[in-house]
């Protein structure tokens, strides 16, 4: 994806425009990355919304406009981690099933099904490199997590699905 | 279905789904107006289509985000509270001129690392906070920011007025930036004694320890408000760090040459920022062993001689930390790793709070007998690893430590801990002006006892660029606000494991990376980017005394044009700017009162890695660009010749086409040169290119590895002579200048020589695995003799390559 250094760099003198037209390159990403692993859908706009927030504040510190995308999503990746911890803490709050939550995503494949099986850190594992296109070892470095372990951690979750769709 | 199709059909399905009207990029362009630009509380509403119980909320969490983006709001009242605070020490700040002798090994020669201290944000998801705030959050958010920092300087001042502050400061002449600057642009040079006394920012400062962590948590909880139970740090990596680094190694060009000329080792060292303070890496060589650390979490020791390789050791690290780099000094090995964890505090009936965060360890080894290292000793400090250096027998790490700042001073928890136990008060300097509620956390251990730390200490603040030289250690913390930024300097000095808080000071802009900050004869030179009101960048170089005074600076240099690397030599200093084309600023720097720009050579792309070459040679390793559009076009090494700063000449340069972006050029610990054996290469787009110069013919393209072709000679036997991955004749851009002098016939490779190699393309090769990529940053190129070997710690392949015979393959080792 091209990024234009002239919008990161009018973005970072707080031009709005300039900034949403670079969010607009990613920000179904984003979205679908939230979603992915937040599996709730007030929380990925929140979530995505925060991110923004932060990020236009912040974005005189991005030094690289190449970067954009994946400091991003860093941002966001955060802003998840923060959310799962939160629903550790109340979980009674929260919807157990997605679908109570978000009944326009039940009609989707099974595949996804399968997917909204897996636990948060390997839906956000997956997320990240589906959506954000990081490697093993970036996500690793984002996640406190080593490289073989994220490798071995994707694994497992595609064979946890591929047994799901099995059934 | 395999792995690569279930993602796919995961991706496929997400595709489908659509994000809300509210998350549309008018609806956050929208939003993002009404949060910088309205003050009137009544109007500042998130963005459409969410419930008023859920504004509230988010207007909360947002809070806790602004609190460490918004810090900037404080620059400008850090500056009367620091001058109204100290100036007393500034006389007495122990400060030798000359560097101290320099009782490194060669390998100490071995390059800084920056991985930069990345600006980081702490984000606390506060419930605990929604109840104290939640009267206010229909207000602008950065208005009680500011109404907050302005608080806590004790001044009735209106928020939007902030710089009124600076009336309390001790000269009511240093109040306002902007217009001063502009004063000095005509002659280009500030007068010496201009700069002392019309100096818009206050320029000195001392750093002082605490008297008491109640002091650290008042200033905390002021300033960021407290943080919820369920803490974490997250630092977010801005773009500053690893990938960000624009570099340009710094070195006395003439102790780096005459260390290179008394040496007798041939072999390559790590490519390091200070000659004589190393800096750690992943995969480092003494000569006769490769030692090599793996993300996996395993060091490998390998014997090479002549190319051929083999394992002499293998020790592996807990699957709980993260290896992260290491030092190499004679017997001496150490590992520094970092880990991640979660301890439930139950101390509290009422509260069952997570307690979580990072620690790093150092694990020092007798390696004496390389098939069987033995563990001597190991530290641990709190915080993740952000930085290290050795100089002589001392490692100095950096890490970040978050503290955790509740209700009372009582809950909170403020105090990082090393291995000799946590950090009283007067081991905590707290800076004025906090654009951080983070710490930076340095302990020192010395190699030859290695289970103690010697000495710690912790600035409340975090750095966005960081700098050792041979004595001190200086932080650079940016600040902004929607009118200015400054750089605040945080100076620590070490001596033997010892480390003392000298001073702080203030520049104006934001510097571009490490290598903006230069220490010669106790002065500290900065190369810093700023930009007025209106948002036009300019450039200036700012000259500091031992106590960060201002002494002298030269400002508004390159109008609209943002620095991109910079370089210092004895009194003599280099810098890039671009936006369409490159200026090479060379400045005199011989009266620190008076630097002035000697010349100014204008070519096309630019540079982001300098390197002295030879007394007369900089080299520069960056990019070509449209000198209409800026944009990039293909990367291209130039040589200066620098032998009359006056008159700076570019004498030779090579483009290579398609490739755009170079992310070992950002990481100059990734980068092999040496320029004494006249050999210099980095890994590019999955290959790995190896250059010389030649002073009559240029530069030669001595070797390009194909890290695809090699894989897929590896794995499917594939007929090598697909060259979709080499060198072409780039028949398809004739407009390219021809005045590059690459004769392609003394350049041995394994790849076909090209008959203009001056005028080649590389194509980008799209890596087609999921997860890994064939070369990365991690790619080191090292050489021992005339071998030389390239190291993938990611992939675990380590080849050797005769350097005498067209670099021919000798080895290749695939480690387990």
């Amino acid at each position: 994806m091209e990024y234009s250094t002239d919008l990161v760099n009018q973005a970072r003198f707080g031009d709005a425009h300039a900034f949403a037209r670079l969010y607009e390159m990613i920000y179904q990403d984003l979205y679908r990355f939230a979603l992915y692993t937040l599996k709730n859908i007030p929380d990925a706009e929140d979530a995505v919304s925060d991110t923004v927030t932060d990020a236009f504040r912040q974005i005189r510190t991005l030094k690289k406009p190449e970067a954009f995308k994946s400091w991003m999503f860093k941002i966001l990746t955060n802003k998840c981690k923060q959310k799962l911890k939160s629903y550790l803490d109340k979980t009674a709050e929260l919807p157990e099933d997605l679908e109570a939550v978000s009944p326009d995503l039940n009609r989707k494949l099974d595949v996804q099904e399968a997917f909204w099986a897996l636990d948060d850190e390997a839906r956000m594992i997956l997320s990240l490199n589906l959506f954000a296109g990081y490697t093993s070892s970036e996500i690793g470095q984002l996640l406190n997590l080593n490289e073989n372990t994220v490798r071995s951690k994707q694994s497992r979750a595609l064979k946890k699905m591929q047994e799901k769709l099995a059934d | 279905m395999n792995e690569k199709d279930l993602l796919e059909q995961l991706k496929e399905a997400a595709r489908q789904i659509t994000p809300p009207d509210s998350l549309s990029p008018e609806a956050i362009e929208t939003m993002l107006k009404t949060q910088t630009k309205d003050p009137d509380p009544q109007q500042a509403a998130p963005s459409p289509g969410k419930q008023p119980a859920r504004k509230k909320r988010i207007s909360v969490y947002r809070l806790g985000g602004l609190a460490a983006a918004f810090a900037v709001v404080i620059a400008a009242s850090w500056q009367a509270g620091h001058l109204s605070a100290t100036r007393e020490l500034t006389s007495q700040i122990p400060f030798a001129n000359e560097p101290s002798g320099n009782q490194n090994t060669p390998e100490d020669l071995l390059l800084l690392d920056q991985e930069l201290i990345s600006e980081v944000t702490e984000v606390s998801d506060s419930p605990a906070q929604t109840s104290a705030e939640e009267a206010d959050t229909t207000a602008s958010v950065s208005d009680q920011l500011q109404e907050k920092n302005i608080h806590s300087d004790t001044t009735a001042s209106d928020g939007s007025q902030v710089k009124s502050n600076l009336k309390n400061s001790q000269t009511d002449d240093n109040t306002s930036s902007a217009p001063e600057t502009r004063a000095n642009k005509e002659t280009g040079t500030a007068d010496p004694t201009e700069a002392e006394t019309e100096n818009p920012i206050p320029m000195t400062a001392s750093l002082k320890p605490v008297e008491s962590y109640e002091t650290v948590y008042e200033a905390l909880k002021e300033t960021f408000g407290q943080q919820s139970l369920l803490r974490e740090e997250t630092l977010y990596d801005t773009g500053f760090g690893v990938n960000t680094l624009e570099i340009a190694a710094e070195m006395e060009a003439t102790s780096q040459l005459a260390a290179g000329s008394s040496n007798a080792q041939d072999y390559s060292t790590t490519n390091v920022q200070e000659a004589g303070v190393d800096e750690g890496d992943i995969v480092k060589t003494d000569g006769e062993y490769i030692y090599i650390l793996r993300r996996s979490g395993s060091l490998e020791i390998l014997s090479a001689k002549d190319g051929s390789m083999e394992i002499a050791s293998h020790l592996t690290f807990s699957p709980e930390e993260t290896v992260q780099e290491m030092y190499l000094d004679n017997d001496r090995l150490s590992v520094i790793t970092s880990g991640y964890y979660t301890e439930m505090d139950t101390s509290n009936e009422e509260v069952i709070s997570a307690k979580s965060g990072s620690k790093t360890h150092l694990y020092t080894y007798d390696i004496s007998e390389k098939n069987d290292p033995k563990l001597l000793g190991s530290v641990t400090q709190d915080g993740g690893y952000q930085q290290s250096r050795k100089n002589g027998d001392y490692i100095y790490l950096f890490t970040y430590f978050s503290p955790a700042v509740m209700e009372t001073y009582e809950e909170s928890h403020l105090a990082p801990s090393t291995s000799k136990g946590g950090l009283d008060a007067s081991s905590i300097y707290l800076p004025e002006h906090l654009n951080h509620s983070s710490y930076l956390v340095a302990a020192s251990v010395n190699i030859q006892e290695p289970d103690q730390i010697v000495d710690h200490k912790a600035v409340v603040s975090v750095g966005s660029a960081f700098y050792a030289s041979q004595e001190n250690i200086y932080i650079a913390n940016e600040n902004w606000d929607n009118t200015a930024t400054q750089t605040e300097i945080l100076k620590l000095h070490y001596e033997d494991g010892v480390i003392t808080g000298i001073a702080a000071g203030s520049v104006e802009g934001y510097v571009n990376d490490s290598f903006s900050l230069n220490e010669y004869q106790g002065y500290l030179r900065i190369v810093t980017t700023s930009y007025d009101e209106n948002y036009n960048e300019s450039n200036g170089l700012y000259i500091l005394d031992p106590n960060l005074k201002l002494v002298g600076a030269i400002r508004d240099l390159a109008p609209g044009e943002t620095v991109r690397s910079a370089r210092f030599v004895g009194n003599t200093g280099y810098f890039v700017t671009f936006r369409q084309t490159d200026p090479l600023f060379s400045v005199d720097l011989s009266d620190p009162a008076v630097p002035k720009v000697l010349g100014n050579l204008k070519v096309s792309g630019f540079s982001s890695y300098l390197h002295f070459y030879s007394e007369n040679l900089l080299l520069g390793l960056g990019y070509e660009a449209d000198e209409n559009t800026g944009a990039t076009t293909g990367l291209k090494l130039s040589m200066f010749d620098i032998s009359d700063p006056a008159n700076v000449t570019e004498v030779d340069k090579l483009v290579i086409n398609g490739i755009t972006w170079c992310d070992s050029l950002n990481d100059y610990k990734s980068i092999l040169m040496d320029p004494e054996k006249n050999i210099f290469g980095f890994s590019c787009d999955n290959r790995y290119l190896v250059f010389s110069y030649d002073e009559e013919k240029g530069f030669q393209k001595e070797f390009i590895y194909d890290f695809y072709n090699d894989l897929m000679e590896n794995t499917s036997n594939e007929d090598p002579s697909d060259t979709s991955g080499e060198l072409t004749p780039d028949s398809q851009d004739p407009s390219l200048p021809d005045t590059d002098t690459t004769d392609p016939d003394k350049a041995g490779s394994n790849s076909q020589a090209s008959p203009n190699d001056e005028l080649m393309t590389l194509e980008y090769i799209e890596p087609d695995t999921w997860y890994d990529t064939y070369a990365d940053t991690t790619t080191r190129g090292l050489y021992i003799n005339d071998t030389l070997y390239l190291v993938r710690p990611g992939l675990g392949i380590v080849t050797s390559f005769d350097m005498t015979e067209g670099y021919q393959q000798i080895e290749q080792l695939q480690l387990q």
